[in-house]
């Protein structure tokens, strides 16, 4: 069907729409005004200079990459060996235990900010590393597992059944077989549980304690006073978004597309 | 190298029987067919066979052995799937290395092997190609390497020719008989073709809704069913419908009488008798013998020509013949005929299966 310019305009205003406020943030970042001006009346690099001039900034950063690439490294092999026990297994109730898995996306992540935030103070994990690690890998879980679990699901069963009547054990066939051939999904995989990890504030708030992540010291800042420097960190963020983005569409893009990944053939 | 014995194997899912209380005997070296329509659990034999589906009773046995708990891995089988299932991330030699490398052989061993079981399958040149780059018929021959490059006792084989276009797959036929041949490798094969199933197989095992209708040579199974739904499911027959006479052959409810042997049927026991549509002969009108009949299709299929016919005594006849041999036309009338011998007739009891 071909579209009319009607549905060609509302497409391009909603575009614009959702777009703009970002680009607008992007621009502000770059201006040399020493408050929150639009447009910008000079440009500089001031805002970037104070982010990383800031030694607590830096702090911030530092440790939400290394959240981020561990909780997502976490959540990428306990996702994966998830997906391919629901997806092959013969355990019954299956269908719970994906939803399971599934819950952290679909519930208000207030509440499971709040469930975490018992449950760690419960067992005395609460503001500690391990207990940070542990929310930030139960948030990205889903991801792994939904895109996992398609291309597992996708990939034909009797592939792996003629390598186990070929002689392979399940843990030859899965390294041997299945897993090379699901690189471009745990690829994928694995960059949604890095973002799912960098971008949190919600639950982070709630039991990071005294670490302090990225967007949890820009949702304090904020609080207190609106500083342009924001703008700067969140041109980062938007930055390190876009590329990891376009890193999953360069993965897939012989595969027909991330859409096409997650829906199956 | 080994014989498959079936003692009372049967599957059930849920309240579907697959397979029903199987018992038999391949030998050793015998290429068997197992041939029936879709649904009939021919399939569901393979698996079983190959381990990946538990059967609900009974044993199986491979070159001695029981199996009927052992793990796929343990069973030494070759298997191959229609759909070949090659492994898309290795190339044609890593494919076929694949079962000597996870039992840990010697990397030279290897290659001397693989070497040789693509030099068997014509593939020579091909090793270091990937399976997208092979066509079906490159990549069926990888996935038959594969099978028998580790000396299994026994070949499974899941409609391998089903992928292949008519001609190919007729080449194809000669050379998994030959190759089977010389490695003397017992082989079970699956498929809905009956086609392959006479021309391949030492014994072929006519299924259907899960139970062994007959098992039996190739030109048993075909000339002598042993009832309505074997006669039917290899090729077309002529069924006609009567009661015994003793001693001299069948008649039908017109009055006619077709002349064959009763092997100590009852007088008066009703009876079907199969006749092959290639012994039925044509003759003209005036010929004094046979079933009136009238022309009512003529199918010219290149090597054959086959004509249907309303005949006097009840049911359409088909007739056939090597192309120039016969000749009618629509709407000629005719008599067909044919020889006391070419008749086989099925007892009353032998029509069950026929639904």
């Amino acid at each position: 069907m071909k579209a009319g310019p009607f549905v060609a305009l509302v497409a391009i205003a909603t575009l614009v729409f959702l777009v703009l406020p970002i680009l607008i943030v992007v621009a502000m970042s770059f201006s040399s005004a020493s408050s929150l001006q639009f447009p910008p009346p000079g440009l500089s690099l001031r805002w970037y200079e104070s982010f990383f001039g800031d030694p607590r900034w830096v702090e911030a950063l530092i440790t939400s990459t290394v959240l981020a690439f561990a909780s997502s490294i976490v959540a990428l092999v306990l996702g994966s060996a998830a997906a391919y026990g629901i997806v092959r297994g013969r355990l019954p109730g299956r269908g719970l235990i994906d939803a399971n898995f599934m819950a952290p996306l679909i519930l208000p992540t207030i509440v499971v900010a709040v469930a975490m935030y018992l449950a760690l103070a419960k067992v005395g994990l609460l503001g500690t590393w391990v207990g940070l690690l542990a929310s930030h890998v139960v948030l990205s879980v889903p991801f792994v597992v939904l895109v996992v679990g398609v291309a597992i699901r996708s990939f034909d069963e009797r592939i792996e059944q003629v390598a186990f009547t070929l002689g392979a054990s399940r843990a030859q066939t899965v390294l041997r077989v299945l897993l090379p051939n699901l690189v471009p999904s745990l690829a994928s995989a694995w960059i949604l549980a890095l973002i799912a990890s960098f971008d949190e504030v919600i639950v982070t708030l709630f039991v990071a304690g005294v670490y302090q992540t990225v967007p949890k010291r820009m949702f304090n800042e904020l609080v207190l006073q609106v500083n342009p420097t924001i703008t700067a960190i969140a041109t980062i963020l938007i930055a390190v978004s876009v590329l990891a983005m376009a890193a999953i569409g360069l993965i897939t893009a012989r595969r027909g597309g991330l859409l096409k990944t997650m829906v199956g053939r | 190298m080994g014989a498959i014995e079936f003692d009372g194997v049967a599957k059930r899912y849920g309240p579907v029987h697959a397979v029903r209380d199987l018992t038999m005997r391949v030998p050793e070296g015998e290429f068997l067919t197992i041939l029936g329509p879709s649904g009939s659990g021919k399939t569901t034999i393979l698996s079983l066979v190959a381990g990946l589906v538990p059967p609900t009773g009974g044993r199986i046995l491979i070159a001695g052995r029981d199996v009927t708990n052992l793990e796929p891995q343990q069973r030494r089988i070759g298997l191959v799937f229609q759909s070949y299932a090659l492994f898309p991330h290795l190339d044609v030699f890593r494919n076929v290395a694949f079962p000597l490398a996870v039992r840990g052989r010697p990397r030279s061993e290897i290659a001397d092997k693989v070497a040789a079981a693509l030099a068997r399958v014509r593939l020579d040149g091909f090793a270091r190609r990937k399976p997208q780059q092979l066509s079906g018929g490159q990549q069926q021959r990888v996935a038959l390497a594969r099978a028998f490059v580790f000396e299994p006792d026994i070949l499974l084989l899941d409609e391998p020719l089903g992928a292949l276009d008519r001609k190919l797959r007729e080449e194809v036929q000669v050379e998994l008989k030959a190759l089977q041949r010389d490695l003397g490798i017992t082989t079970l094969l699956v498929t809905h073709d009956q086609e392959e199933a006479l021309s391949l197989s030492d014994r072929i095992i006519v299924l259907d809704h899960g139970a062994m209708q007959q098992v039996g040579t190739p030109d048993e199974v075909y000339r002598r069913p042993a009832n309505r739904f074997v006669a039917g499911f290899l090729g077309l027959a002529n069924l006609l419908e009567g009661r015994v006479e003793a001693g001299r052959g069948l008649r039908l409810p017109t009055g006619e009488l077709v002349a064959c042997a009763t092997q100590g049927l009852a007088e008066g026991s009703p009876a079907t008798a199969v006749v092959r549509p290639e012994r039925v002969r044509l003759l003209p009108e005036t010929a004094g013998e046979g079933i009136a009949a009238r022309v009512r299709q003529d199918v010219y299929l290149g090597h054959l020509r086959r004509w249907h016919l309303d005949s006097d005594a009840g049911p359409e006849l088909i007739a056939a013949a090597a192309d120039g041999v016969g000749q009618a036309a629509i709407g000629d009338r005719v008599r067909v005929a044919w020889a006391p011998e070419d008749v086989w007739l099925l007892p009353e009891e032998a029509r069950g299966a026929a639904a």
